[in-house]
């Protein structure tokens, strides 16, 4: 059985926990920077400099930084990085860096090497450092190549990220011939459990001329049942299934 | 980075302010949601939290007239948009950064295994009352999104739950949590900050 210790909640301790983060990001970015390493973010935090281009209040933090680098810049990185002082340790397979060893794996800078696989059964590989561009100063990768690292990865944590990219509408399902057929589905499954805000959802179904949830669901069922296509000029949220029930409550 | 600040500021903010708002005036209420995680998470790890923006507060329905009294005075404004009730942070506010209303004892959704939390099941937090954990995870196992199955997941992964905590939930919700169990992945072990949790 575990057993958690709980120590006092401190909202300006959960806040220098997210300074923390950002200030292992930039140790590495500015080095990379300085010495004409190439990198870019990805990740959870690639996922948050996309929202947060377009849509602050929405960002998501979290505690990890991934890098995307080349392999063959290995040896100058951690000559780079450990040179500052900072703990390198290899730890099942993944290369990190943090201020100190004590730090855990969950916060540490890890990083990915372009063009490979991260799990050997991942369908697709890493992408290249070509598919990256400024976001505030920083490389970040590029969105195509972010959401197919995310569909690539595919855990709870990527499909999150994905409906965050979703709701500041960075993506939608018009991107899904961006990407390998392989996946249609995992898209769908994004795309299928989106739930829009009310405010949006209300606006979308008084502009297509709607009164209410009924006529919507009368609507798509005659469509279907008569081919009519206008059904594919709605937004792409009224146009599917039960998507009155798909509003988010909280 | 100062905008990521700014944002996880406005949260603090907004929840500080419903807190304030809601004890002044009386009223019986509980964070629950993102906060609520966040809340727990924190005590164990703070590195470990995802802020989001999302401030939701259970209360009693029939409370509902007296909370929209003291949150109008307060400086929100009352909405009910798609069977959904909510208080804007003010008239230039949207419904993103509104705090969102839970009703106690009921099914947020028609088809729920099992209805939200009662106000009462709450710990007092820094300045506010948060949701008890066990009514939190049982919560998070009826709404069962993928957001709440990431919120599963880093409570599992901070050991604030476990397996032996299964069998608290209905049968339907114990499929659910051996899901979350399922998919764990721990990450990668050798946490060596890990002092606060031990395995006994």
């Amino acid at each position: 059985m575990t057993v958690a210790v709980l120590h006092d909640f401190s909202w300006q301790r959960m806040i220098n926990a997210v300074e923390a983060v950002d200030r292992r990001q930039t140790h590495c970015v500015e080095a990379f920077q300085r010495n004409g390493i190439a990198y870019a973010i990805v990740g959870g935090r690639a996922a948050m400099a996309w929202v947060d281009s377009i849509e602050p209040s929405a960002i998501r933090t979290t505690p990890n930084v991934d890098l995307l680098v080349e392999r063959s810049d290995l040896d100058q990185i951690i000559e780079l990085i450990c040179g500052g002082g900072w703990a390198y340790e290899v730890i099942n397979g993944w290369h990190t860096f943090a201020e100190s060893p004590t730090i855990s794996i969950r916060r540490r800078v890890r990083l990915l090497f372009a063009n490979e696989s991260v799990r050997p059964s991942d369908l697709l590989r890493t992408p290249s450092l070509s598919e990256s561009c400024w976001l505030n100063d920083v490389r970040v990768v590029d969105l195509d190549a972010l959401i197919r690292m995310k569909l690539t990865a595919f855990r709870t944590i990527d499909r999150v990220h994905l409906d965050d990219l979703l709701s500041v509408q960075l993506f939608d399902p018009s991107w899904t011939h961006r990407f390998p057929t392989e996946f249609t589905s995992r898209q769908a499954q994004v795309f299928d459990a989106h739930e829009v805000w009310p405010d949006v959802y209300v606006e979308a179904l008084a502009a297509a001329g709607f009164q209410s949830d009924q006529e919507l669901v009368e609507f798509q069922t005659f469509c279907r049942q008569s081919g009519d296509q206008r059904l594919d000029t709605l937004p792409w949220f009224l146009a599917r299934e039960n998507a009155h029930e798909k509003v988010r409550v909280a | 980075m100062d905008r990521v600040i700014r944002a996880v500021e406005k949260v603090q903010k907004r929840v500080q302010r419903t807190a304030a708002i809601l004890d002044r005036a009386g009223i019986p209420y509980a964070i629950v949601g993102g906060n609520a995680v966040g809340y727990w998470v924190a005590q164990v790890r703070e590195s470990a939290v995802r802020f989001t923006r999302d401030v939701d507060v259970l209360i009693a329905r029939s409370d509902l007239e007296a909370v929209q009294m003291a949150m109008e005075v307060g400086g929100f404004k009352y909405r009910h948009v798609a069977r959904i009730d909510c208080f804007l942070d003010g008239p230039e506010s949207s419904f993103e950064d509104a705090v969102h209303v839970i009703f106690a004892s009921e099914k947020v959704h028609e088809n729920d295994l099992s209805p939200a939390a009662d106000v009462t099941d709450s710990v007092p937090g820094n300045g506010f009352r948060v949701l008890s954990l066990e009514p939190l995870v049982r919560m998070k196992l009826t709404a069962f999104r993928i957001k709440d199955q990431t919120h599963l997941d880093d409570l599992l992964q901070i050991g604030l739950i476990d397996s032996s905590w299964k069998e608290r939930f209905s049968p339907e919700l114990q499929i659910r949590y051996q899901q979350i169990l399922d998919q764990f992945e721990p990450h990668l072990g050798n946490d060596h900050d890990f002092t606060g949790v031990s395995e006994s």
